[in-house]
This record gives C-alpha cells, sequence and structure tokens, in this order.
C-alpha cells in the first residue's frame, strides 16, 4: 500500500534553508511535512550525531553558525511539524511527489512545493581519482562531524574555495596529519573572499573561527597547488602533488611525491537541481556556470506551486539558505491561501537580498579554473558510474560533435545512477579545456524519473499513483 | 584526542552495544548510529564495489547520497551504503564483475 500525506507546504531538504522555510510556512498557519534522505534533520552543515552515539561530544569545537543550527532545530522540534526521515524524493510534479524509503513508496499531496535540496562538492578529475580512499571533502566533513570517525592517518586536502578549511579543522580535531593543504587558486582570490565575508557580521565570524582553528594548526595552505594524481592499486598509498599557473593549468615544474591514505578533494560545490530540473523549472546558469532555478523577488520558480530556497538556487552558505528558506516559506504559505503580512515579507525580502550579495563576492572570489580540467588524463574516467574515460569522450566528440546529449549516448557518460551529478560539469569542463567548445552552447541537460535510482517496483507504483 | 586508538574517535563504551553485521560473509562488529559505510571503512574495508565494466574497486566517494559509489546488496536490497545504519544481523553483499583480467 503506498503511504499518502497531505499538506500545504511540503519542503525538500532538511538542511538550514529547509528547516526555516518549515518554520515560516508553519507560523504562517499552513500544515507542513519536511523530507530528507538523512537520518536526522540538519543537512550538511548542522550534522547531528546518532542519538545511539550518547553525549560523546563533537569531536571539532563548534562553529557559530552550530548554535543557529541547534535554535532552528529545536524550533522545529517545538512546531510540530513532522520531518520524514530518510526518505529520497524521486518523482515531483506540481501539487505532489513521490518518495522511497526502505523499499517502500510514499506520496505526499501539497498545494506547494519548496525545494531546499542543498549542493555538494564539485569534483574535477584526475588520474586516479577513483581509488578508493579518494573523497569528497564533504564526505571527510561527514565521517569526521556526523560519524566519530577518524578517515585516515595522513591526508592531503585539494581543491578551492573557503570550504576547505572546515574541512582541515575537521581533520585536524580527529587526529588526521594533514601532510598538505592546496588551494588551487591564487593567494589573491584569498584576498577577495575575505574582502566578501567583511561585508557579512555573521560571515565574519565563521571565518574568524576556521582561520584561528587553521592558524592555531600550524598548516601551511599552499596557493597555487593541487593534486595532480592519486596512486595505489585497490587504494590509495600515495599522490603526485604540483603548482598549477592562475586559470588551474598544471604546470609540470614542482610535482612531488607524498604518501597518503586519505585523499580529500573539492573544488567548490554545486546545487542538487535535479529536482527543479524535473519539475521543468526554468533554469538559469549561476555566476560559477552551474545550473539554479531562476526565482522571483520571492523564491517562486517559473513552475505556479514550487519554491526554491537555499544552496540550490546557487551557492551561498548557511545565512543565504536561512534567509531564503524563511522567504520561501512565508511564500509557499500564501500560495496554500494563508494570509502573510506585507511587513513580514518586506523584512524577508530584504534580508534575503543583502545575504544574497554577499555570497555572490565570495563566489565570485573562487570561480572555477578552467586549466583544473587538463590534470585528467587520456586514461582517466571522466564519468564514474559507467567507467568512460577522457579519450573515449575526445573520440565520440571528434565523430559526433560535442553536444552533451549526443556524446551521453554514445559514450554513456551522465547514464549511471549518479545522472550526471558528478559527471556533468565535468564533461563541460573537459570539452572546453580539451577541444574549446564554449560551455554556454550547452542546455541545461533534463532529468529523468526517477531523479535517483529506485527499484523498478517503486517507480511503477509511484507513476500510478500520482497518474 | 589524537592518542585514541582505532579510527573511532573517544571511548567506544560511549557508542553503545555492539552490533554484529556481515560483509560477504565476513563478520564485521559496528555501533547503532554508524552507517554501513562507515562502519565498514573503521573495519579497514575501502573497496565497496567494483565498477561496471573495468572491474575496478570504488569505495565512498561523496559519503552524503549523491554519487551511488557505495551502493552494496543490504539484506538483498541495493542501498547507499553512506545512507543506510547499521541493524544487528544485517548481510550486506557488494556488487559488481570480478576485475577485467590486465585490467
Ligand atoms: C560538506 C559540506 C560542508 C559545508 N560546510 C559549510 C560551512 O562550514 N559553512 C557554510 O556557511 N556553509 C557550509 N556548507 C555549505 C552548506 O551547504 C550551506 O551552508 C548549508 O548547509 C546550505 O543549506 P541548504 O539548506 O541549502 O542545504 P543542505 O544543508 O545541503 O540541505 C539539503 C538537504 O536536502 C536533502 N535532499 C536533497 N535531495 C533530496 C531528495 N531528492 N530527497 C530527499 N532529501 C533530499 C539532503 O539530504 C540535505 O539534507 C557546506 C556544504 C557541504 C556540502
Ligand atoms: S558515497 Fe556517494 S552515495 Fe554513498
Amino acid at each position: 500500500m503506498t503511504r499518502t500525506h497531505a499538506a500545504d507546504v511540503a519542503v525538500i531538504g532538511a538542511g538550514p534553508a529547509g528547516l526555516a522555510a518549515a518554520l515560516a510556512a508553519r507560523q504562517a498557519g499552513a500544515v507542513v511535512t519536511i523530507l530528507d534522505e538523512g537520518a536526522r534533520p540538519g543537512g550538511q552543515i548542522f550534522r547531528q550525531l546518532p542519538a545511539a552515539f550518547g553525549t560523546i561530544g563533537q569531536p571539532a569545537a563548534d562553529a557559530p553558525s552550530h548554535a543557529l543550527g541547534h535554535a532552528l532545530l529545536h524550533d522545529v522540534e517545538a512546531s510540530g511539524v513532522p520531518v520524514l526521515a530518510r526518505v529520497t524524493v524521486f518523482e515531483a510534479r506540481p501539487g505532489a511527489l513521490a518518495y522511497e524509503r526502505d523499499g517502500e513508496v510514499g506520496v505526499v499531496r501539497a498545494k506547494a512545493i519548496v525545494l531546499a535540496t542543498g549542493a555538494y562538492d564539485r569534483s574535477v578529475p584526475f588520474p586516479g581519482w577513483t581509488l578508493p580512499g579518494v573523497v569528497t571533502a564533504g564526505a571527510a566533513q561527514v565521517m569526521v562531524r556526523g560519524q566519530m570517525l577518524r578517515p585516515g592517518t595522513r591526508a592531503v586536502v585539494a581543491g578551492t574555495g573557503p570550504l576547505l578549511l572546515p574541512t582541515l579543522t575537521a581533520l585536524q580535531a580527529a587526529g588526521v596529519r594533514v601532510v598538505a593543504a592546496l588551494e588551487a587558486a591564487p593567494r589573491t582570490a584569498l584576498l577577495r573572499g575575505v574582502g566578501a565575508l567583511l561585508r557579512s557580521r555573521a560571515k565574519r565570524r565563521e571565518a574568524w573561527h576556521y582561520a584561528r582553528a587553521f592558524l592555531r594548526s600550524g598548516l601551511r595552505l599552499r596557493h597555487g597547488w593541487t593534486v595532480f594524481a592519486a596512486h595505489g592499486a585497490d587504494r590509495v598509498a600515495a599522490v603526485t602533488i604540483g603548482r598549477v599557473d592562475r586559470t588551474g593549468r598544471p604546470r609540470r615544474d614542482h610535482e612531488q611525491r607524498l604518501e597518503a591514505d586519505l585523499v580529500c578533494v573539492g573544488f567548490g560545490l554545486e546545487p542538487s537541481n535535479e529536482l527543479a530540473r524535473r519539475l521543468r523549472c526554468t533554469m538559469l546558469r549561476g555566476p560559477d556556470g552551474s545550473w539554479v532555478p531562476q526565482v522571483d523577488a520571492r523564491m517562486a520558480t517559473s513552475v505556479a506551486g514550487v519554491f526554491a530556497a537555499g544552496e540550490v538556487v546557487g551557492i551561498g552558505g548557511v545565512d543565504t539558505a536561512r534567509a531564503e528558506g524563511h522567504l520561501a516559506g512565508l511564500a509557499a504559505a500564501a500560495h496554500a491561501g494563508w494570509t502573510v503580512a506585507p511587513e513580514r515579507f518586506a523584512q524577508a525580502e530584504a534580508e534575503r537580498v543583502r545575504e544574497r550579495a554577499v555570497s555572490r563576492t565570495l563566489l565570485a572570489a573562487f570561480p572555477v579554473l578552467p586549466g583544473l580540467y587538463e590534470l585528467a588524463a587520456p586514461d582517466t574516467l571522466v564519468c564514474r558510474c559507467e567507467d568512460v574515460r577522457l579519450r573515449e569522450v575526445r573520440e565520440a566528440a571528434a565523430l559526433f560533435g560535442p553536444e552533451l546529449r549526443t556524446l551521453k549516448m554514445a559514450t554513456r557518460a551522465g547514464m549511471g545512477p549518479c545522472q550526471g551529478r558528478i559527471c556533468a560539469s565535468i564533461l563541460e569542463g573537459v570539452l572546453a579545456s580539451r577541444l574549446g567548445v564554449d560551455p554556454h552552447r550547452h542546455a541545461c541537460p533534463a532529468a529523468q524519473v526517477p531523479v535517483k535510482p529506485v527499484a523498478a517496483r517503486c517507480l511503477l507504483e509511484a507513476l500510478r499513483e500520482l497518474g | 584526542m589524537a592518542e585514541a586508538p582505532g579510527p573511532r574517535l573517544r571511548p567506544e563504551s560511549a557508542r553503545g552495544p555492539r552490533v554484529r553485521l556481515t560483509c560477504d560473509g565476513v563478520p564485521v562488529e559496528a555501533h547503532p548510529g554508524e552507517t554501513v559505510a562507515m562502519a565498514l571503512w573503521a573495519a579497514d574495508r575501502r573497496t565497496l564495489r567494483r565498477s561496471t565494466r573495468l572491474g575496478a574497486p570504488r569505495g565512498v566517494f561523496c559519503n552524503m547520497g549523491i554519487c551511488f559509489e557505495c551502493l552494496v546488496r543490504i539484506d538483498g536490497h541495493a542501498t547507499r551504503a553512506c545512507l543506510a545504519e547499521v541493524r544487528d544481523g544485517m548481510r550486506v553483499e557488494t556488487i559488481g564483475p570480478a576485475p577485467e583480467a590486465g585490467a
């Protein structure tokens, strides 16, 4: 039997954006349901330890934003809004969505849907990046902050952007020896980023927290360096690191080999936009080139009754996510027929505009460096799911042209279970750096149902139920 | 904290009772609240599947449900090991072809 729920507002994602949206909608009077794949609400940043761990405490000192997170989680709990945890939303239509939990299907019918699905690390392929032991920066944070593990003994951390700092401090707190901390962007990017941070009090405090932890750690961030290759038979045992120029292009003159049993990589974040694409929201390229749903001044997408907030409408960090979630929650409640006072809207809109402006500056300080896509060798896999090598993509492009859809059919790149979440930006990146294909010629890829793989039986049941 | 032996931070006793699962028949000890992926990681098992075409070893990559690199069969169902929490008696089986000769 399919489980069905009815609500005024369904919120997908229980990170700061989703939690703030649910609270605002509830306070406006709406009946709200939150859905999240994780075991506990909180999203990426307010990661709660499993209750079964008891009171063993967090390994890394809490950042200032975590107090905000605890308050949000507490308020949501007090509000009585149900959080459906461990549910994967795999289909959405205006007015309804379907999820899977432990092989069972559920359907939520709601007058308004808020997409607060967050973001994940952007990957750049390099030889050996598929070896076990090479993980995203986010993965390492989950290991330490969400599971209280020491993920390795000697780690190399490489990537770009402000999220390298929390990763480094988490690893250090867990007792991992960080043998190299590599920021691909030149030092000037850091200075521009600091300029952006200074414009927001909350971000200033957050940055200071991590900067202080970092300075105390005695680690040195090497600017203009990155990981060139990971080596090992069935797990990573060593890496080659080297210098990159201002565009990220590898310079082969300073290569070094280091032993490491853990490699953490993160080249910025990409929005989890598959449900927005599935709902056929109008998609735009954000300042970092990622596809995000277009939203109006009150977070409404182009599809009636569908709102979006937080990282999914552009990478922005926790304060932006919370401000946008709050506004989207108000707008969703209003769409469902509840009254929201104009001054509440005005205040929420002003706060959102302020927070987004700061994030935009920060994002612009750490652009995706196009030259990094030259790290891949001909044999390097660009699509992990389907084992597609760079060479095969080049050959297919020579034969059939550089259209993403054609390349997908010819090579199967992007057809596996991740459905392009990891490789779509990689394909654009390698086509641009290797073949000079302008990324702007590619249209936003369509999302197929199920947006995350489920058993065929679940899919059929959901489609029958949704009609 | 850096002195604590083993990959689990802080005393293991604080993690609640032990549960036992098996991975491809091999017993693995874990604690409630741990994900299958992290219980296996703590047991020093890095490879969770073999890749579709090359049979190459793959393991946890994103650890947050995005990449599906950690797909295993849990009690018969294909599941992301990084999202599933351990249960006593759980049967985990890895998926994928045998390594390709010479790959
Ligand atoms: C590992 C990591 C560390 C970060 N650290 C910081 C930091 O220190 N400071 C900072 O300012 N920012 C940090 N960020 C950026 C961070 O994403 C935001 O600050 C904040 O978490 C964004 O909130 P959000 O609500 O938009 O998304 P998230 O917090 O990412 O929440 C999105 C939620 O949606 C759920 N979801 C997505 N798709 C589905 C689906 N189909 N079905 C069900 N549920 C779904 C996910 O499980 C997730 O819980 C970090 C990001 C990552 C990935
Ligand atoms: S490691 Fe990516 S989905 Fe589990």
